[in-house]
């Protein structure tokens, strides 16, 4: 058992590189960060008929999310009762039952146990299926058709668990009255913390103009000025957002008839959102603690933990169901040339997330002190945003992050 | 097929693996045609019944699916010295065979399969291997020898999930 408090100290600003690279720290916050949260499981859309199905994970937990008909989904362990066989080995598609490819068991789409073969003459009768369906999810939660899931049986709603952090989820999940995911994720392996991109999203643009300087320089763009203005909201479930009052800067270049459209679009979002979060509330998101989203850009993505230094990023892109095709193909096109392994911004991320890790492999890197200090003290109410908000240029989601991985951690040690 | 198209087509593609391993990529830019287009479907793992959905279609999931403007847009990124992706630069090797040439419709245009080993390292420890296949349409300029020009590249990984930090390669 670790002291977690003597790591992570988010009043004063402070977090031990540990947290990043310890093998016992890790699987406490699978059991505790990613058995308590609500996780991302699914759109919609990825799923349109019944029998549609696809495999993902929870933490580092696979698991198979399959739509059941009538707007049902369900989600299991992607682990066979009998020997613990992978059940599913697809990434995606249809099926009307899942068979084990190692004895042959039998699960219906929601991961009942219905067939065995030699049930009579191997198990003589005696083999109780209703008692070795697949581990399933115990709840799901559809917001406006992002799925998620969580393996914690009693806590908080998902609209609890979201609390404030909805209205800017909402910003992304209802600016168009349907929304499409465009196609198979993108799926890379970063070498790297789960926490490195989940706290960045939540609280971090200012490596912005730093990490990114090329690309913006590439587009022919100007980074924010100096008078830009800018709020970050945090948030006690750890989630948080940065967004630019003045006009976002969109790291995209979509082209005269896309920037058409949306300008036609934009008031419809506006009378879906209200002025003020249809076009300020454009920014950097991560829900709590590994599901992250770009407004403006139109990427999501999950940063999956593949032990203390890896993750897999499963990136979509999100467009207006009710688009033309030409606009979503922009839109498309653009997302996976900012945001993906390939991306001309996101390259720059991997590679630093991989080399702090690199460097956490070293004995005096492991255990240094990470500063979070920026913006200490400087929060408090809006009267236009709910929650808890600072200037843009903070650290405070990130110690909002940290306060709430702090919590978990320590409530599952008293369990 | 004669056997100096086939020569010639191979030359073309060894001189433009060359050109990116030497990191000449406002040269390399020069060698693809104005409508290009260079795209790289997301590949899935599919039950058999599926297989014929391994591949993203057109228009849906992509690591890339870049117009030249687009592609010049990278090489003006990686121009700035500041790509830190790129910054010490990576050591990569393009390795390409396999090559097969057909006569496509259009006169003097080429449907060109080829398979590439792309390896990459970056700092000491860091090693990344694309591999997979080209499908290629590669069309004549002009009738002197060489003189050719990428008007679409289709890329074929074998990952399904990319094994490396990202991809701020050309593949
Ligand atoms: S492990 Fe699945 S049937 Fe035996
Ligand atoms: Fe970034």
């Amino acid at each position: 058992m670790s002291n977690y408090r003597e790591l992570v100290d988010p009043d004063q600003g402070r977090v031990s590189a540990l947290i990043y690279a310890d093998d016992a720290i890790y699987d406490a916050e699978m059991r505790n960060i990613f058995g308590k949260s609500w996780l991302f499981l699914a759109h919609e859309s990825m799923l349109p008929k019944r029998g549609d199905y696809l495999t993902t994970s929870m933490g580092d937990d696979p698991v198979v999310v399959v739509n059941q008909g009538g707007g049902e989904y369900v989600a299991f362990l992607n682990q066979c009762r009998h020997r613990g066989m992978r059940l599913c080995r697809a990434d995606e598609g249809n099926a009307r039952a899942f068979t084990c490819s190692y004895h042959g068991w039998v699960y219906d789409l929601s991961g009942k146990l219905i067939q065995v073969p030699h049930e009579e003459d191997g198990y003589l009768g005696a083999l109780d299926k209703s008692k070795l369906g697949a581990q399933r999810v115990p709840r799901l939660a559809n917001h406006r058709g992002f799925v998620f899931g969580t393996w914690d049986e009693d806590g908080p709603s998902f609209d609890e668990y979201l609390g404030d952090m909805a209205w800017y989820f909402d910003s992304f999940a209802d600016r168009w009255a349907r929304t499409e995911v465009l196609g198979a994720p993108n799926r890379w392996i970063i070498e790297c913390n789960w926490k490195l991109p989940s706290e960045q999203f939540a609280t971090d643009v200012y490596h912005a103009e730093t990490s990114h300087v090329s690309a913006l320089i590439a587009q022919g763009k100007q980074w924010v000025d100096a008078e830009s203005r800018g709020l970050q909201f945090s948030s006690p479930g750890g989630h948080g957002t940065g967004f630019y009052l003045d006009d976002a800067p969109d790291m995209t270049n979509y082209g005269e008839a896309v920037d058409q459209y949306r300008a036609e679009a934009r008031q419809k979002e506006i009378d879906r959102l209200g002025e003020t979060r249809a076009l300020h509330v454009r920014g950097h998101n991560t829900i709590f603690p590994n599901f992250s989203f770009l407004v403006g850009t139109d990427t999501f993505r999950v940063w999956q933990p593949r032990g203390p230094h890896s993750i897999e990023v499963m990136a979509w892109t999100l467009a207006d169901a009710d688009a033309p095709a030409q606009v979503k193909d922009a839109v498309r096109r653009n997302a996976i040339r900012s945001f993906s392994a390939g991306g001309i911004f996101e390259a720059e991320d991997g590679e630093n997330w991989a080399e702090i890790q690199q460097v956490l492999q070293s004995g005096r890197g492991r255990h240094a002190s990470f500063n979070f200090t920026m913006g200490l003290g400087g929060a408090g109410k809006h009267p236009d945003f709910p929650g808890v908000i600072s200037n843009i240029y903070s650290e405070e989601a990130g110690r909002a992050f940290y306060r709430r991985w702090l919590q978990l951690m320590e409530d599952g040690e008293q369990s | 097929m004669s056997l100096e198209v086939h020569f010639e087509v191979s030359q073309f593609l060894t001189r433009e693996a060359r050109i990116l391993d030497e990191r000449q990529f406002e040269e390399w830019l020069t060698l693809l045609a104005e409508d290009i287009r260079y795209v790289a479907p997301v590949r899935l793992a599919r039950m058999p019944r599926e297989e014929s959905k391994e591949f993203e279609p057109d228009g849906a999931g992509a690591h890339f699916d870049d117009s030249k403007e687009d592609l010049a847009e990278r090489v003006r990124k990686l121009a700035t010295g500041r790509a830190w992706s790129e910054v010490p630069a990576s050591r990569t090797r393009h390795l390409v065979t396999n090559v097969e040439v057909e006569e496509a419709e259009a006169p003097g245009t080429y449907a060109v399969r080829s398979n590439f080993l792309l390896y990459r390292t970056r700092g000491t420890t860091y090693e990344d291997t694309f591999v997979g296949t080209r499908h290629d349409v590669i069309r004549r300029r002009s009738a002197d020898f060489g003189d050719l020009e990428i008007a679409a590249r289709r890329i074929l990984l074998d990952q399904t999930v990319v094994l490396g930090n990202n991809l701020s390669v050309f593949l």
